[in-house]
């Protein structure tokens, strides 16, 4: 069935590449670290759905604003994401995505948005998912005006080049597109690649675990602008056996009764230690998952940074 | 209007699938408390005084405090084996005349739409207690709580659910000793009282009656708005994305040129 406005659309996925590549058939993207949102913009009103199928019209009031932007009827594909420091934080987009709709939309303020759209799916009455992604893109360029706070995503041709200019700016990575693939829905396809980036982080250590009497793994937290301290992960790849001997001591000198995270972890299987978080650690990660936590952590080394300096954000 | 919640009035051999709504919302402004220096709105969080810290959601059971101090936990497979036959259902037990129940009884009010299927069934309950003048009462499972309530029609269109206190909720008025004398009333005072009644006495037009403290709420903040007498919690700067962009393009460019001139080098 074509798409009209009151579709509803499961959004279109890359598959994983592992390395970055040039070729002409593709165009490559900022992979930007957000939630994925798609807009059906009427003459009378925006309607926003995410990637699971809910509806997110009552938390991002600032979209109404396409129903203008738009020459005429469209379905939008995009990331919405919070900029912080210059760049998107998805801890941020999350604390609006997962408040009720009225204090998200409350959060306009103190959690600005930007939606940064890279595709084009109906314009007036025509369905384009048919259509290959270049003609979507510059149907896209004509349909939307772009302003502040609502973005067309870059188009660059060096796939390499952004790969090594994102990860040196510590974003999420790139995506890759073949400019003659249609826009399948719900799948994810070889016609969208995206390629990760590795990331690092400065965490704070608030615990560790003991597999049966021998050392295994840090438990690593961030603190929540509120104050709370948040567990976000554990890690016990990337330590050699000398700071292994280390932590083990300091755990057993500094270990404390209670637990220092808002929220301590219930791991099963494993002894858990807890201790102030005044230890710093820098791990690389994959990506935040939707619970905020950390995907794959891997310590990659220590760091004489405050504790108090490690903010989830 | 949002529905409450989709359940259905079991009546006899009957169901009668509805859709719930509240029927009457309060008006009443609300106040945010703010702090005063920086005017951002006060936070709550929930702590423990004996861990001396904050706690999160899933940290917390539910107590029933049975004497001063000492708990018993309920957890949730507890409430689940509570026996309540009537989750989601209206169940009509009984029909009654309305006069019968004082006002005394009624709590909230609910509108009751009919559900995909149920126009026939509902139309026919409706026509038929309008008709006998009765209204039913029945046993509602609202939020794993069971409730007593009445079903009448309203307007002559809706069914409408009025949810009720049970009989044991009805407060005594015994301690109130003031009440129970009865003191000499002379036949004039009577009369006087009761020709005071007959001049006020009216129809009763509900339009008529606004509430007035709202109002003179309302005109004062209106003026604080007209004067621009007005706060703004504190609010980080809008930060855009073309800064980030234009860094990208900047390193993109420098890397391309760079292969350039290697490319340059390795053919010449």
């Amino acid at each position: 069935m074509p798409y009209d406005l009151s579709s509803t659309i499961v959004p279109m996925e890359p598959c994983s590449a592992a390395a970055a590549f040039d070729d002409p058939a593709f165009v490559f993207q900022v992979k930007w670290d957000g939630v994925r949102m798609l807009a059906f913009v009427g003459p009378h009103g925006v309607r926003l759905q995410n990637r699971r199928l809910r509806d997110r019209t009552r938390h991002y009031p600032e979209l109404a604003a396409l129903s203008r932007l738009c020459r005429g009827p469209a379905i939008l594909d995009g990331e919405v994401i919070v900029l912080h420091g210059g760049k998107p934080s998805f801890p941020r987009v999350l604390r609006r995505d997962l408040a009720g709709p009225d204090q998200a939309a409350r959060q306009m303020n103190s959690l600005p948005i930007t939606y940064m759209v890279f595709d084009l799916l109906l314009a007036g009455d025509a369905d384009l998912s048919g259509a290959p992604l270049a003609a979507r893109q510059e149907r896209l360029r004509e349909w939307l005006r772009p302003t502040d706070g609502i973005e067309l995503v870059e188009d660059f041709s060096a796939g390499r080049a952004l790969f090594a200019a994102v990860s040196e700016q510590g974003l999420e990575g790139i995506v890759a597109k073949r400019l003659t693939s249609p826009y399948v829905e719900g799948k994810k396809t070889r016609h969208w690649l995206k390629i990760k980036c590795r990331r690092r982080i400065h965490c704070a250590i608030g615990g560790c675990t003991y597999k049966e009497g021998h050392f295994s793994a840090l438990l690593l937290g961030l603190f929540h602008p509120d104050g709370r301290f948040v567990y976000v992960g554990r890690a016990g790849s990337g330590l050699t056996s000398e700071q292994t001997r280390q932590l083990d001591r300091y755990f057993r000198a500094c270990a404390t009764e209670a637990a220092p995270f808002a929220a301590p972890p219930r791991l099963y299987g494993v002894e858990t230690v807890w201790c102030r978080p005044e230890l710093v650690c820098v791990v690389e990660y994959q990506e935040w998952t939707e619970e905020l936590g950390l995907r794959a952590p891997v310590v990659v080394g220590f760091s004489d940074r405050p504790a108090t300096e490690c903010v989830l954000e | 209007m949002r529905a409450l919640w989709r359940g259905a009035i079991s009546f006899g051999l009957v169901n009668i699938p509805v859709r719930l709504y509240a029927a009457t919302e309060r008006k009443d402004l609300k106040f945010s408390y703010l702090h005063e220096p920086c005017k951002t709105p006060i936070r709550y969080r929930k702590y423990c005084p004996t861990c001396d810290r904050e706690v999160e959601m899933d940290e917390i059971v539910r107590g029933y405090e049975y004497e001063s101090g000492r708990y018993v936990i309920m957890n949730e497979e507890d409430f689940e084996r509570v026996p309540v036959a009537t989750t989601r259902t209206v169940d009509i037990v009984d029909f009654v005349s309305l006069a019968e129940i004082d006002p005394i009884y009624f709590d909230k009010t609910y509108f009751l739409e009919p559900g995909e299927g149920g126009q026939k069934a509902y139309a026919l309950l409706r026509k038929a207690m309008a008709e006998s003048g009765r209204i039913a009462l029945a046993k509602v499972a609202i939020r794993a709580k069971e409730t007593l309530a009445a079903v009448r029609v309203y307007d002559d269109r809706l069914l409408v659910m009025e949810t009720m206190f049970w009989p044991d909720e009805i407060r005594s008025y015994a301690e109130l000793t003031g009440i129970d004398e009865e003191p000499h009333l002379h036949e004039k005072e009577v009369q006087m009282a009761e020709m005071l009644i007959s001049n006020l006495a009216t129809d009763f037009q509900p339009e008529k009656y606004t509430d007035e403290y709202r109002r003179a709420l309302l005109d004062i903040i209106r003026s604080r708005i007209e004067g621009q007498e007005v706060y703004r919690a504190a609010a980080p700067q809008p930060e855009k994305v073309i800064d980030l962009m234009e860094a990208l393009r900047a390193s993109v460019k420098l890397a391309e040129e760079q292969r350039a001139r290697e490319g340059a080098r390795r053919t010449s």
